[in-house]
């Protein structure tokens, strides 16, 4: 089983090995790629063995955050060049070997790390020998027979450049989306469905445009499409895409060569057409791509971690409007799992969660966060998870607001039990599902 | 021209100065995003507190000026080119320059130019042929809706301010004398908005303005932009330790229905929380016909509630609740932004440069193909905005005409 999970990840690599060597300087790209990923492998165990907790993947995901920043950019400046007269290929000239060996070592730290990491538990402490092990090895056999098929790479389809670097990246991205901490691509949806809220907000209020009550419901409703929770997921889908499909287009846009110089119709046909179809096999490399990035955001949307997430027990309130749960009853509160409760009262309903924190207090919190719409949460190891946005939340920050933290609600614990304010948890779940499903100040 | 004013225009004019600035805000706003939760606020506060940053964002609408002034210098310099009028420099006006031989018999191909839908002009040693419509245009729109956005963006960041009024029937509005005489809403559907709202004001020196919703009217160099609705009932209130009663306007935003809004009792222990009732029939506050639901909070508990329509009066208890009048009151932002116009006037130029760019760049776009005798000999240069390899295709074929054995020089 351990072996199934890095699977993905190794398919990645063993694609990734072949064309990088094909592209660059064969042999040594493989050896060099190869101890990368050893070292990539090596580090990052030593980094979970020794220091813990988050520390270990926020470097790894920044880098990849900064990698897919790096990608957009390159994306960018491909296409303000399109209309250079030169080809891309006659423009871009294979790096020295230098270059390329950091290119290749580079790849391969990070291609090891974030394929550890897969196998990394998830209540913390390194992974153990056996599966370390076999994976650095598979890992290092996987790239130096990549030589073999990467001779018979034909040499019009192996990338160069920006094209290159959009396959380097994507399959670095389908390996860290397979791993919910390092995954980018959720926190990226989560950040676009932020921006757009903020967005609609300031330009309502920016060009003095009256709230909603004064709007036509169905206009309101086609507003309200912003607002909705799949608007996320598709604007992230978006800007996840625009990069490869950003290179697509420039080379797809690049200029044909000037043939006006030729007086013979058939030879300026041939030279065209040649160009044409040099151009068109360039396409592979981002098309490649682009089905990389599919995957890293379906396993991103759809990972394969299984969550404890009890179904809400009802309860009610006292006449004195407190809603109290025993310690140790159906249920044992400070068992370390979550707990989920949900609450209704003429109409209105909350729904919450109680839970014991590794520092061993018992809060209580809303099931659902200040910033996305209230799917819930769920818990894996020493984390919970938000369903919307797959934000790791550690359990030692459970009970502190910020963020995508599920927002805290004042209890006590009076003798064997937890008391709650009914109208307390009503009010702090009207008030975050108000901003969270209908738009900041666009609902009031 | 001086080097340094060469490199200026290079920089101003350089397409990459926008993308790169914006390239500068995006980092920006991922890098606040990690620390914030309102990171497009917060980078709003902090551009506008930065010289720098404001600078950098004023290099937008510049460079947008500066290329609109290059780019229409160009358009103008290729059409004298086309209408025959020599001495121009065509080195970057078109796609493709060809030197022919001078012999090359270019004024007879006309016809054939012609036949192939070409509008033909030829003089004296040239001969121009250009079919379809210029992109120019949605061009020029663009590049002037661009600058209009960012001065519009960098005024309204730098010269905002606001200040949240309430506006009461039978009051003046804030720093005049002109005097709310009503404030009607209305059930009035239209393209956008259900509702209009109308606010009557008694001008100080004669005459009537009215204030709406949309556009928002201005007064004194600031626009009265309605943020809620509510009203201000004159409440007369006793309790059993309050028999002298109180009577005072309560001004509440409590609309829509359902809202709720405080009002404390000065000097007493009471505090009243109101909610408007919904009702059954039209808009409570467009049809006057409002009930207020309230309860009376005495210190954290409650000690009466009840509801009384504007106009009557409840009681109970030893506590008595009057609402013998009321007014409207619209809870108003005025607000002088010099950056609202300019925004708007920019989508519009945006949506129309768009509205010429789509058909005109699918069905007919501008193609052209100039041939000059010179002294040197006969050069040929080429240009389309779309169709290009059609055209390019009827370009060589006309050098081919031209000059019908190897050679040429590109």
């Amino acid at each position: 089983m351990t072996a199934l999970k890095v699977i993905p990840q190794l398919l990645c690599w063993a694609v990734l090995v072949p064309v990088m060597s094909r592209s660059l300087t064969g042999m040594a790209t493989a050896v060099t790629a190869a101890a990368g990923f050893v070292v990539g492998v090596a580090g990052e165990n030593l980094l979970l063995a020794y220091v813990g907790g988050e520390l270990p993947f926020r470097p790894l995901r920044g880098v990849c955050g900064v990698i897919f920043l790096l990608l957009w950019g390159a994306s960018v400046w491909a296409l303000y060049r399109r209309g250079s007269k030169g080809s891309d290929a006659e423009a871009v000239s294979s790096p020295g070997p230098l270059a390329a060996g950091l290119a290749a070592s580079a790849t391969g730290v990070l291609a090891g790390a974030l394929t550890l990491c897969r196998l990394a538990p998830l209540d913390g402490g390194a992974v153990r020998l056996v599966p370390y092990l076999s994976l650095a090895c598979a890992g290092a056999v996987l790239a130096l027979a990549a030589t073999f098929p990467a001779r018979y790479l034909p040499e019009r389809l192996a990338p160069r450049g920006i094209p290159l670097l959009a396959l380097v990246v994507s399959a670095l991205m389908v390996m860290a989306c397979s791993v919910q901490r390092l995954d980018i691509f959720s926190p990226l949806s989560m950040e676009v469905m932020k921006f757009i809220h903020d967005f609609v907000h300031q330009f309502f209020e920016s060009m003095l445009i009256p709230d909603h009550p004064f709007f036509r419901s169905d206009v309101w409703g086609y507003i309200g499409l912003l607002f909705s929770d799949k608007v996320g997921l598709w604007g992230g889908l978006a800007l996840w895409y625009l990069p490869v499909l950003f290179i697509a287009l420039a080379l797809r846009l690049e200029r044909l060569p000037s043939v006006a110089h030729i007086r013979q119709g058939a030879a300026r046909r041939k030279l065209l057409a040649s160009f044409i179809h040099e151009r068109r096999l360039r396409l592979v490399a981002p098309l490649f791509a682009l089905v990389l990035l599919t995957g890293a955001a379906y396993q991103s949307r759809f990972p394969a971690t299984e969550y404890w997430d009890p179904k809400p027990v009802e309860v009610t309130a006292t006449p004195a409007g407190q809603i109290v749960i025993p310690k140790k009853g159906e249920m044992d509160l400070e068992d370390g799992k979550l707990h989920k409760f949900s609450y209704s009262q003429g109409g209105r309903q909350a729904r919450f969660f109680v839970m014991l924190t590794p520092a061993g207090q018992l809060v209580t919190t809303l099931d659902a966060c200040a910033i996305c719409q209230p799917e819930g949460y769920g818990q894996a190891g020493n984390a919970v998870i938000c369903y919307y946005c797959k934000t790791l939340i550690p359990l030692e920050t459970v009970g502190k607001p910020g963020g995508c933290n599920p927002v805290p609600v004042p209890c006590s614990v009076k003798g064997d039990a937890v008391v709650i304010d009914a109208m307390t948890l009503l009010n702090t779940w009207e008030s975050t599902v108000q901003v969270t499903a209908h738009g900041k100040g666009m609902g009031k | 021209m001086s080097r340094f004013a060469s490199i200026a225009k290079r920089v101003a004019t350089s397409p990459a100065v926008t993308p790169c600035v914006l390239a500068l805000f995006l980092l920006l706003y991922v890098g606040i995003a990690f620390g914030s939760n309102e990171p497009l606020t917060a980078l709003m506060a902090i551009t506008r507190g930065n010289v720098a940053l404001l600078a950098l964002l004023a290099l937008v609408p510049l460079s947008g000026a500066a290329r609109l002034v290059a780019e229409t210098a160009t358009f103008l310099k290729r059409r004298r080119m086309f209408s025959g009028v020599a001495g121009s420099d065509p080195a970057g006006l078109f796609e493709e320059a060809v030197a022919l031989p001078e012999q090359a018999p270019f004024e007879g191909e006309g016809e054939r130019l012609g036949g192939q839908g070409y509008r033909v002009r030829a003089g004296s040693g040239w001969l121009s042929a250009g079919r379809g419509v210029t992109l120019f245009p949605a061009r020029f729109l663009y590049l002037l809706g661009v600058t209009l956005l960012f001065s519009g963006l960098l005024a309204s960041l730098t010269g905002r301010a606001t200040h949240r009024q309430v506006v009461l029937e039978g009051e003046a509005l804030p720093v005049s004398r002109d005097l709310v005489q009503r404030i009607v809403l209305k059930e009035e559907p239209g393209l956008l908005l259900q509702r209009t709202l109308d606010i009557a004001v008694a001008v100080e020196g004669g005459g009537e303005r009215h204030f709406g919703l949309y556009p928002p009217g201005k007064h004194r160099g600031y626009y009265l932009y309605p943020r809620y609705l509510g009203v201000a009932p004159l409440l007369r209130f006793s309790a059993p330790d309050l028999p002298g009663g109180f009577e005072q306007y309560a001004v509440l935003s409590i609309y829509p229905p359902g809202k709720e809004d405080t009002f404390q009792i000065p000097g007493s222990p009471y505090r009243f929380i109101f909610q408007m009732a919904p009702g059954e029939g039209p808009d409570p506050y467009a049809s006057g016909r409002i009930t207020l639901q309230f309860r009376v909070l005495k210190g954290e508990s409650q000690v009466f509630a009840g509801s009384a329509p504007l106009g009557g009066e409840t009681s109970g208890g030893g506590y008595r609740v009057a609402l013998p009048e009321f007014r409207r009151v619209v809870v108003t932002d005025f607000v002088q932004d010099a950056g609202v116009p300019l925004i708007w006037s920019a989508v519009a130029l945006l949506l129309w440069s768009l509205c010429w760019f789509v058909p005109v760049r699918l069905l007919r776009p501008r193609q052209e193909i100039l041939v000059v005798r010179h002294a040197e000999g006969v050069s040929a240069f080429s240009r389309a905005e779309g169709g290009r390899r059609a055209h390019a295709g009827r370009f060589h074929d006309l050098l081919d005409q031209l000059q019908p054995v190897a050679g040429g020089e590109p």
